[in-house]
């Protein structure tokens, strides 16, 4: 990607940015990384770019406001772009920005038809969900062959859950109550649950992945925020290693 | 797929499985109802997840034995063992007891498969008499191989995230776990809950290799690092 493209990747974020309210930024973690690591987003962007084969439809698996959707669709000029949740709340918000369908993704088949879409994202979505299958299979049928899916995941292997692990302590990412965080050391920015259920590690989702005949073709690890000049550092430093990273973008191609 | 059909399909006896853990949830609970529970009449026992009903059809002599599952299969059978069984899914349905009915409350490795442990435990605390007790036993998810495990970057045992197989590490087959406790994260979501333990044993898993079984049976020893945690806890409630 050129740095012509750059700048205008950059002015539009801080344009989508200005437009969003404090509450619609909040709910999105993605943001807030890509805010910190405009490097990641550049990235991604730009693989996307190289590798799409067509630009018809955009799908976001839990799309929340909406906005990244949007603004995926709009970078990367997509004709049309959708989105599914299941909260109403944000689908009213949502519907100004994108063609929105409530489905609960755990039960509900996609509302689309057979080899319609062209790339579909989930932006720390998987971890809400009791079983990662139904997303998978459906995504599959969805997407047209050569299709993308990019996935972007909290992850259970990370630097610091393998540290609370060895040290017995929760990973951050495993929560066992949806309204006391329990068992996790004092020291993460966030000390309420998120609504996260569970999640696995890099490897355990290339394999679940290949089983649902995706190819995995980019992985890169995403960077953190905290206070402490010292962990930003590690995470920083660990982001590099994506199994390592505490989140990761994920590409899948259908085969 | 919908937890009612997975668990309608693939009902868990853990009889079977984990001979170890259902031994020492026995013994404790005679333990219980011997040295423990004098209310004069038969001891009330509950089974949440009760599968079949044969774990606790075995207090059926001494103690009025009730039991709630999600799978009406499960249901049926229990009752054929002369369980007062009830179907109901624990995570987001009321209990269909009264306050304070139970004397001990036994939760055998369920709360991990429970989207809402939160609700679960709340109508334990609900039913449970004041001076009742709980016994609960769950996988560990900090055990001495997961540390391990996940240091190496694997999946660890016990977690998984798709209904068909597991991934990340070898594995037979999944078993519907949602939430995984660590023993840490278990403490501190009991004390929450008011429960204080009174109590706690580990155990070993039993489907690993041999020579893995054997340290795990050496790290059972100590309930944080053992595969299984077994707790008996009492209610904690003081009402002024």
């Amino acid at each position: 990607m050129s740095i012509l493209d750059r700048k205008k990747i950059e002015l539009a974020f801080t344009q989508m940015l200005e437009e969003l309210t404090r509450d619609e930024i909040n709910s999105s973690c993605t943001l807030s990384l890509f805010e910190i690591d405009p490097k990641a987003m550049f990235d991604i962007l730009g693989f996307l770019e190289n590798h799409i084969q067509k630009r018809s439809l955009l799908l976001d698996l839990g799309c929340g406001y909406g906005f990244l959707a949007r603004f995926f669709a709009d970078t990367l000029e997509f004709a049309d772009a959708h989105g599914v949740d299941i909260d109403q709340v944000r689908l009213e918000k949502a519907k100004k920005r994108l063609h929105v369908t409530k489905a609960d993704l755990e039960n509900n088949t996609l509302p689309y038809p057979n080899e319609t879409l062209d790339l579909v994202i989930s932006f720390g979505v998987l971890d809400h969900l009791k079983f990662f299958d139904n997303v998978f299979a459906e995504t599959y049928r969805a997407l047209r062959p050569e299709g993308l899916f990019l996935i972007s995941l909290t992850n259970l292997g990370s630097w610091d859950s393998r540290i609370c692990s060895l040290l017995g302590y929760q990973p951050r990412h495993v929560e066992i109550s949806a309204k006391y965080l329990t068992g996790v050391p004092r020291t993460y920015l966030v000390s309420v649950p998120v609504g996260h259920i569970h999640t696995c590690t890099v490897s355990a989702i290339k394999e679940l992945a290949t089983l649902y005949d995706f190819q995995p073709i980019y992985l890169r690890g995403l960077r953190n925020t905290h206070p402490s000049r010292l962990v930003r550092l590690i995470d920083t430093i660990m982001a590099n290693v994506p199994s390592l990273a505490t989140r990761y973008m994920l590409v899948l191609k259908k085969k | 797929m919908k937890s009612d059909d997975f668990y309608e399909r693939n009902r868990v006896t853990h009889e079977i499985i984990h001979a170890k853990r259902s031994e020492i949830c026995y013994n404790l609970i005679t333990d219980l109802i011997t040295n423990k529970i004098n209310c004069g009449e038969k001891a009330k026992i509950l089974d949440l997840g009760c599968g079949d009903g044969k774990f606790i059809a075995k207090f059926g002599k001494r103690c009025e034995i009730f039991g709630v599952d999600v799978s009406s299969k499960a249901v049926e059978l229990a009752k054929k063992s002369d369980v007062n069984a009830y179907k109901a899914d624990i995570s987001c349905e009321k209990l269909p007891f009264e306050n304070e009915y139970f004397d001990i409350i036994y939760f055998g490795d369920v709360i991990e498969h429970l989207i809402d442990p939160d609700f679960a435990i709340n109508e334990v605390v609900r039913v449970i008499k004041r001076n009742g007790f709980l016994v609960l036993s769950t996988p560990n998810l900090a055990c001495w191989l997961n540390r391990l495990l996940l240091l190496l970057g694997m999946q660890p045992l016990f977690s998984e995230v798709s209904t068909n197989k597991i991934f990340g590490r070898s594995g037979s087959f999944p078993v519907g776990h949602l939430r995984l406790f660590t023993y840490r994260a278990l403490q501190e979501f009991l004390a929450y809950y008011q429960f204080r333990i009174i109590r706690t044993m580990g155990a070993p898993f039993d489907r690993l290799p041999r020579l893995v079984k054997k340290l795990d049976v050496v790290f059972s020893r100590i309930p944080s690092l053992s595969s299984i945690v077994v707790v008996v806890a009492c209610v904690n409630r003081w009402e002024g």
